[in-house]
């Protein structure tokens, strides 16, 4: 007569399908194993994360026009914060919000600026982070994308065409608008339209004189200043002289808002390598007024508190 | 008549091995207190530190020999000799995969030239700045010349860019001075007698090489190895956030004792921008070459010697200055403070 | 008929007819009175036709004599716009000449600065020569006491010298002026001395 086999019954894993994880972005019900929502194709590592740490990280969104620099900003950022232990120290969590900052520097390290983030929700670089200041005790929870100028755009001209826009501005704290200094200096005004349309569709989600927009942290920063001198020395005065509108429309309607400037590159050239078009590289890197919206942006969501 | 009579006393003063005196400045120029005499002419410029024009051939017969020695001292104190040979260059790209590596290299010979054993500090531009170096014509390429009027510090005087009053920031004397273009360190270097360096000059001088036989000399990637050391130079990991004073990191020097080529403060080079990469670059403007990194570069191997930036002329940005360069060859040969030199570097 | 009946009737009958006469002569009266008033209104009717006639000519009179007012006026119009035309066409020629008369005067200044600068340059031009030609006798007399004691050797004293000899221009106009700085100190010194000698 055989022995019983003994064998483990993997059945009760079925039990978690039957429970819904919800997106921290956007609330949708999604199986517990996914790697990204379904609905706004967030990672579910920062529900994840959220629910196990019992934690409620705080949202920033960093958003600006295709080209602004959001990407090379935010990277900066992150690894500049992450070797400095006298400011602001930022701790990573999760292997996904260590990508940008790898993708940034190898970029940047390689004498190329890093490429075009594409439209699709599904490739954005997502970062979550624990940030500590000195003499500090909690530390803040952060979560801030890298999202795609153009989606902005497009959920600007047509909303909810991404949802994940739309939820995720729902539910910041604050905002970093990036301007493309270098063509202000050219005259172009696209890039303060830009931001004067982003900031009505804020206002637009929620207008509310005490929680919503108006009363939310604006931080504004003019970046790729190197190549305009005039923003580092006084960036209010280059926004009123410049983007008079922008500054304009700021100081009717946002109560905390400040004005920045920003660059990476000491300068910058153009190649065309075989095969590709006309590239523009950093001759070398200097990051410069890089920290100091950020921690203006920190400061006022701990005054939010 | 008036120019063939000038000709003939031009022969007149050939014979008598002097020349004519000059003719009248185009522009005004501030004057000096008056000199009462050759000796004090020459005690000013020792103290203005334009020591390379007292030992120029056409200049050392009208000095006393005291004078000359003096003269080849501050030489020997304040320049370095570079000795001649061959030094590789190319354009570290860090393994991009558009470029073979070493494209654009090239092996340069370079003849024996003195550099300037730190950068140009503020006190010593002062000294250009007071004696009027921004008024005199004939130092500024002639292209450039219109817009000198544009070369202002913050309340718009002739000065670098981040002066106040022709004065630079207090407790900043031993600092490399900046905020200056590429025409003002030229300027300055031709009032001292002396010049920028090239690019293989500076590389070879920072790099160190040492030929081995058949291949490209063996260089260092920093003046004092291969190694970024953060107690050895004024970069972003030094966490100084601005210059420091030229003499501040010793140990950072290279074997010919030369300070400072790597980190505080890029440095103007005579080169073009992109001589050495074998990548094809579209610039708007002409740029020149920077080299050494600043406080401020964030990749260390962009502060490493074989790392060439670039940048427009015109610029006076926070974090470039530069050194000067003086070729053996253009000064009395043989001096004191040359052997002294040679001694010391073998 | 009985006659109680006829009396009244008779009576009616004087009544009667003494009532028609009495009209009868009102008729005549009124007949009359119409007469009059037919006459009156016959002379009124010419009075104002009349007096329409002397209105209709009156009328005739106003309008010829607005007509020729407003032809006057006309006239006059076109004449004030020949005036306004002439006196721009008058002060436009008197604003050309005027800058002209500028355009001469700052002309004038200019070369009159253009002379006295070309005046300066050659002063200064004729002191630099006289400068010149001073140290250079001075240095002629220096030689000339010198190949008097030491005859003059046909080769250099040494390669330095000769290197220097030759050598002396140079395309440096920093190390021009520095030299030109030498030799006016050289110079100022050797005058300098010449006094004190004549002086001792």
């Amino acid at each position: 007569m055989s022995p019983k086999a003994v064998l483990p019954m993997d059945s009760y894993r079925l039990a978690q399908y039957t429970v819904t994880a919800p997106c921290y972005v956007c609330g949708g019900g999604n199986n517990f194993d996914a790697e990204l929502c379904r609905h706004c194709f967030a990672p579910m590592a920062l529900a994840h994360q959220a629910s196990s740490q019992k934690i409620r990280p705080k949202m920033i969104a960093v958003l600006g026009a295709s080209g602004a620099g959001k990407t090379v900003y935010l990277g900066m950022l992150t690894d500049m914060l992450s070797r400095e232990a006298s400011r602001l120290q930022l701790l990573a969590r999760g292997a996904f919000s260590i990508s940008l900052q790898q993708n940034t520097v190898a970029a940047l390290a390689r004498g190329r600026f890093p490429d075009k983030t594409p439209c699709e929700p599904d490739s954005w670089h997502w970062v979550h982070c624990q940030l500590r200041a000195p003499r500090q005790r909690k530390p803040l929870e952060l979560i801030m994308p890298d999202m795609a100028g153009e989606a902005l755009l497009e959920e600007l001209d047509h909303p909810n065409s991404y949802p994940v826009v739309r939820a995720f501005l729902a539910k910041c704290s604050g905002v970093m608008i990036l301007i493309d200094g270098s063509q202000l200096v050219e005259g172009v005004k696209q890039q303060d339209f830009f931001a004067m349309k982003m900031l009505t569709y804020l206002c637009d989600l929620d207008d509310h004189p005490k929680t919503g927009w108006l009363a939310k942290p604006v931080c504004l920063t003019f970046t790729k200043a190197d190549e305009c001198e005039a923003c580092f020395e006084n960036p209010a005065a280059y926004a009123r002289r410049s983007a008079h509108g922008l500054w304009q429309h700021c100081q009717e309607r946002f109560r905390y808002h400040e004005f920045f400037a920003a660059g990476v590159a000491g300068n910058c050239a153009y190649r065309q390598p075989t095969g590709k078009g006309r590239l523009r590289v950093p001759l070398r890197v200097e990051p410069r007024g890089i920290v100091e919206p950020f921690e203006w942006l920190v400061e006022q969501l701990k005054r939010q508190k | 008549m008036l120019s063939a009579n000038r000709s003939l006393l031009e022969n007149v003063w050939r014979m008598f091995g002097r020349t004519p005196a000059t003719p009248l400045p185009e522009t005004e120029t501030p004057k000096p207190a008056p000199r009462a005499d050759v000796g004090g002419l020459v005690e000013e410029m020792l103290d203005q530190g334009r020591y390379a024009l007292l030992l120029r051939k056409q200049i050392t017969g009208s000095l006393r020999a005291t004078q000359l020695d003096r003269a080849r001292q501050e030489l020997g104190t304040s320049m370095a000799i570079v000795p001649a040979g061959d030094v590789f260059l190319e354009q570290p790209h860090l393994d991009d995969v558009d470029l073979p590596v070493g494209s654009g290299a090239k092996l340069v010979h370079i003849d024996e030239v003195f550099l300037d054993r730190y950068p140009v500090t503020n006190q010593a531009f002062r000294q250009f700045v007071d004696a009027g170096g921004y008024g005199q014509e004939a130092l500024w390429d002639p292209e450039v010349w219109p817009g000198v009027a544009n070369f202002v510090d913050t309340t718009g005087q002739p000065a670098p860019r981040y002066w106040s009053a022709s004065r630079f920031p207090e407790g900043q004397a031993n600092h490399p001075v900046v905020g200056v273009n590429w025409f003002e360190a030229t300027a300055f270097a031709r009032w001292s007698g002396k010049r920028l360096p090239t690019d293989p000059e500076w590389v070879k001088a920072a790099s160190w090489p040492v030929a081995v036989n058949g291949a490209n000399p063996a260089q260092r990637r920093y003046p004092w190895g291969d190694e970024m050391l953060a107690d050895r130079a004024n970069v972003w990991d030094a966490n100084r956030g601005k210059t420091t004073p030229v003499d501040h990191y010793e140990a950072g020097r290279s074997p010919g004792g030369i300070y400072d080529l790597c980190g505080n403060a890029w440095e103007w080079t005579s080169t073009g921008f992109g001589a050495w990469d074998g990548c094809q670059y579209e610039l708007d403007v002409p740029m020149r070459g920077l080299r050494g990194g600043a406080f401020d570069t964030y990749f260390d191997h962009q502060a490493s010697c074989q790392f060439q930036s670039g940048e427009v002329q015109v610029a006076r940005r926070h974090n470039i200055g530069f050194r000067c360069a003086l070729g053996v060859c253009e000064i009395v040969p043989e001096t004191i403070a040359t052997n002294a030199i040679r001694q010391e570097v073998a | 008929m009985p006659a109680t009946l006829i009396e009244p009737l008779d009576v009616d009958r004087t009544e009667i007819r003494d009532t028609l006469v009495e009209l009868r002569e009102e008729c005549v009266g009124f007949s009359d009175f119409v007469e009059e008033l037919l006459d009156q209104l016959d002379e009124s009717r010419k009075e104002v036709e009349g007096t329409a006639r002397l209105l209709e000519r009156e009328r005739q009179a106003l309008l010829e004599s607005q007509r020729l007012w407003q032809q006057q006026q006309a006239e006059g119009a076109v004449a004030q716009e020949v005036d306004a035309t002439r006196i721009v066409a008058v002060e436009k020629e008197r604003e050309e000449l005027e800058r002209e008369l500028e355009l001469l005067r700052k002309r004038a200044a200019k070369m009159a600065e253009t002379l006295s600068e070309q005046q300066r340059e050659m002063a200064a031009e004729r002191a630099d020569w006289t400068g010149e030609l001073m140290s250079m006798r001075t240095l002629l007399e220096q030689h000339s006491k010198m190949i008097e004691t030491h005859p003059v050797s046909a080769t250099p004293a040494s390669p330095d010298a000769e290197r220097a000899g030759t050598d002396t221009s140079s395309a440096d106009p920093v190390i021009d002026s520095v030299i030109a700085q030498i030799e006016q100190l050289h110079r100022a010194e050797l005058t300098a001395n010449r006094e004190n000698v004549t002086d001792a």
